[in-house]
């Protein structure tokens, strides 16, 4: 009576057959929509809907994670800094945006912004440097009724060192680090565990708990209406202090299933959607929908198990990359979606560097080395844990590097249970683990080695020369060197052989025929101010 | 006076059930591996860092005392916050609650009209071709995987015929009753598919047994029409049968849906769930599965007594 299990074979063979049809028929058809236009003068007015591939987490600025909740909150809350969105090539700019101005003295360890005047939060306060200093208590100072514990351990990212933030007038507000932190008005512009400002009246009011439930901050855009599982309303601010957004409301849309967000755009229930799978741009395309591709600014990247001993030996990591293939990966796995990386810092970070390399494609080579450490043929034998969400590419490693003598087993496991066991607690034959992540800010190479990295055995103090060169690029006070800095850092890691980078993927967005003014930006979310609908 | 002893005792008997269920599900999250501070931030926090989140939500407690805690922020914290969404659980829960039940009345419905319809059309023609057709229909039916059939009716309804929306429960510039019934016609045939497909079995098969027995071959020979027959006797006989199977079918329509609602976007408790696990969001998982355990429980209990008022043999 219920499906059995030849039954749901059988009916998953027709589904596939069917598939197949359904994309023919899509692809064969002259086209539904207009082909985008061109750029008229832009019309304001109107509601955007946006299709989102997950739940945004909680709207408050300094508990928020995951780039798709960034994408919504970016419009309600500002920080003091923010990044140029409208360059498809990195590094985005640094713009001014809640402060006009800031300098750095004491060798990089004090940070003293200038705050823009005549500005005010979504219910009218207005916004001067005592906002800025009960927002930076809130994740900082346990003396504060407000203190928010969650908060301030996100934000100890990057706030361990700061020893005081200090009102110096009404819109001047200074902070003082213990130690020189040249990177951090890039850090103010990120989206995760930085200072983006909250409106204190709120918490004060709702409580720390409460104010996801009220979001509140400067933003173009003013909180509306949430139902979790369905959608957020946001609508214009009237009183936006910079220039004012085109569109009245932006809708938010939670539709998970990638089938069903395709479906919404055809249909024209959603203007916007993330997450386009690649093989939905051809059929989209078209049908005269925009598909705009970018990489965002993260990278796929493999990680060793330093707990497993056979990857202490320098010779045998460096085996592994030098048999790996990436320009093949990226063609095979992805399609041709992907771009190599050779180098941690990925495309649309202020350190990417495209000449970097690590150590090319080599298999004789990675024989050679192997057995030099003592693995012989099928000597070496380890296990790739990877999410679910990487069954092919873990299996894909598993040929490759059978072709260079080692035997890998491949365990796949749902998103919880691969963090646990790559994170927390790996099995003695654990080698490699697979992750994605970046972002434009060079500080993501400290990140990633005292996290990640760190997380899977690795002690910085067991590599003196990644660990100096690290913090020497991270405490530099030398701007003009900076940068250089991070880019020497990222060679000791490379030659190390301390991770493999490995490609870039290729993203796209999904745009309804009337979409204009959206531009995929070399980081990981969009500007929607300068989005308009035309006709 | 006894129907509602009888009624009170059942109610009673949910608290251990439930209390069962809270301590398993409860446990079942803590036990196994994964952590919901660790999936969500290992990739970008150092260890100290999450040790510090996880304090921050009351992990690093005894066990029985996170359990306690639970169990009074069930009755006074709106089900304590999501670790994940940082809402309380039943704001979350709450709406989509609402939804998912919204969905299963509209599979009900379907389900018993057209279950027992074409039970009724099937038995009646023993033999004869609709016979054939609806079992041929229900063979058919019976194998189908929701989610496929689901995408397949988007395709055809929504994408290239355009009478109805593709998902989600209310149109662009929609609203109103006559919206929500559009956007409820394909998730709710879907989601009732398989119930549908199982109660027209059983109405076929109850109709086919009942016209074999003595007394209906009596009446036949007594001239009583066939229709007062089939109305009338045979009706009545398989009547709590039929309940019966509505009864289960729902409890398997409310766990069901979540593939529909997945496929047709219903905000409903399915997806929210399906997110909990996947971020081992402890307290949402937990009061999810209270929640759907008390109305399966409700159900069980609505549909026993409704059998017992419909079967005079069983009537006290």
């Amino acid at each position: 009576m219920r499906p059995t299990k030849r039954g749901r074979l059988v009916a998953m063979g027709i589904a596939a057959l069917v598939s197949a049809l359904v994309l023919a028929a899509c692809g064969g058809g002259n086209g539904g929509g207009a082909a985008a236009g061109p750029q008229g003068a832009p019309k304001a007015g109107g509601t955007l809907v946006s299709g989102l591939y997950l739940e945004p987490l909680a709207l408050d600025p300094h508990r928020q994670a995951y780039w798709e909740t960034y994408r919504v909150s970016s419009n309600i809350f500002e920080g003091l800094v923010k990044e140029e969105l409208t360059d498809t090539e990195g590094p985005a700019k640094l713009l001014p945006a809640l402060a006009t101005k800031w300098s750095v003295s004491d060798g990089g360890k004090v940070w003293t912004f200038e705050l823009r005047k005549g500005v005010r939060f979504h219910d009218g306060s207005e916004f001067t440097a005592e906002s800025v200093d009960k927002n930076v208590r809130r994740v900082h100072d346990p003396g504060y009724a407000f203190y928010d514990k969650t908060s301030a351990a996100r934000l100890s990212t990057w706030f361990a060192d700061l020893v005081e933030g200090r009102v110096v007038d009404d819109h001047t507000y200074e902070f003082t680090f213990a130690k020189p932190f040249l990177g951090f008005p890039r850090i103010l512009a990120q989206a995760m565990s930085t200072l983006t400002i909250g409106n204190p009246a709120t918490w004060e009011k709702y409580g720390n708990d409460g104010f996801a439930d009220h979001p509140s901050g400067t933003g173009p855009y003013t909180f509306v209406s949430r139902a979790i599982g369905d959608r957020i309303v946001l609508k214009k601010n009237p009183a936006y202090w910079g220039p004012k957004p085109y569109l009245d409301e932006l809708v938010f849309r939670i539709i998970p299933n990638n089938q069903t967000r395709l479906a919404a755009l055809l249909s024209g229930e959603a203007d916007i959607i993330s997450y386009v799978q690649p093989d939905d741009v051809a059929t989209l395309e078209s049908r005269g929908f925009q598909v705009p591709a970018g990489h965002g600014a993260a990278l796929l990247y493999f990680t060793f198990n330093f707990k497993n001993k056979a990857f202490h030996d320098k010779r045998v990591r460096q085996a592994i990359i030098q048999g790996i293939d990436r320009a093949q990966l990226a063609k095979e796995v992805y399609n041709g979606n992907a771009m190599p990386l050779h180098s941690l810092q990925p495309p649309g970070n202020e350190a990417y560097d495209p000449q970097a390399r690590d150590f090319g494609y080599d298999p004789e080579g990675a024989k050679a080395l192997l057995k030099e450490a003592g693995y012989g043929d099928g000597g070496l034998s380890f296990t790739i844990v990877a999410d679910v969400a990487n069954q092919n590419l873990a299996e894909w490693l598993q040929s490759r590097l059978k072709a260079i003598g080692v035997n890998v087993k491949v365990v796949t496991l749902d998103r919880p249970n691969y963090v646990a066991r790559a994170f927390g607690k790996p099995e003695p034959d654990d080698g490699l683990s697979i992750d994605e992540y970046g972002g434009s800010y060079a500080e993501w190479l400290h990140q990633v080695l005292y996290t990640n990295i760190a997380a899977k055995g690795l002690d910085p103090a067991d590599f003196p020369e990644i660990r100096d060169a690290v913090d020497e690029a991270r405490y530099t006070g030398d701007e003009d060197k900076r940068i250089e800095l991070w880019r020497k850092a990222d060679q000791k890691v490379r030659e190390a052989a301390i991770a493999i980078p490995a490609v870039s993927l290729t993203r796209y967005y999904g745009l309804g025929p009337n979409v204009r003014g959206f531009v995929y930006a070399a980081t990981n979310w969009y500007d929607l101010t300068k989005v308009h609908l035309a006709g | 006076m006894g129907t509602v002893k009888h009624i009170l005792w059942r109610l009673l008997n949910i608290v251990p059930v439930l209390f069962v269920v809270s301590a398993l599900t409860f446990l079942v999250g803590r036990l196994t591996p994964g952590d919901p501070i660790e999936a969500q931030f290992a990739r970008d926090h150092t260890p100290e860092q999450i040790e510090a989140i996880r304090a921050s939500y009351g992990l690093n407690l005894p066990l029985w005392e996170q359990y306690v805690k639970w169990v009074r922020d069930l009755f006074t914290a709106g089900g304590g916050m999501s670790i994940v969404q940082n809402q309380p659980v039943f704001d979350i829960l709450g709406p989509n609650f609402v939804n998912t039940l919204i969905l299963t009345a509209a599979g009900v419905v379907i389900c018993a009209v057209f279950g027992v319809l074409i039970g009724v059309i099937a038995g009646t023609a023993h033999h004869r071709l609709p016979d054939r057709l609806a079992m041929l229909l229900v063979q058919a039916g019976s194998n189908l995987s929701v989610y496929w059939f689901g995408l397949i009716l988007i395709w055809i309804f929504s994408l290239q015929l355009g009478w109805l929306p593709v998902g989600g429960m209310e149109s662009r510039n929609g609203g109103g009753l006559g919206d929500l019934l559009a956007h409820l016609v394909l998730p709710g045939v879907s989601a009732a598919l398989i119930s549908m497909l199982v109660l027209a079995r059983f109405t076929r098969l109850g109709i086919i047994q009942e016209s074999h027995s003595d007394y209906v071959r009596t009446f036949t020979s007594q001239g009583v029409p066939r229709r007062r027959i089939l109305g009338k006797h045979i009706g009545r006989n398989i009547l709590p049968a039929v309940v019966n199977i509505i009864g289960l079918e729902i409890g398997t329509l409310i766990t069901g849906v979540i593939f529909v609602e997945s496929v047709f976007n219903w905000p409903g408790i399915g997806t929210q769930l399906v997110n909990a696990v996947n971020g081992k969001d402890y307290t949402l998982i937990q009061g999810g599965v209270v929640l759907v355990a008390l109305c399966y429980l409700l159900v069980n209990l609505v549909t026993d007594l409704a059998v017992d008022a419909l079967n005079p043999r069983l009537r006290r």
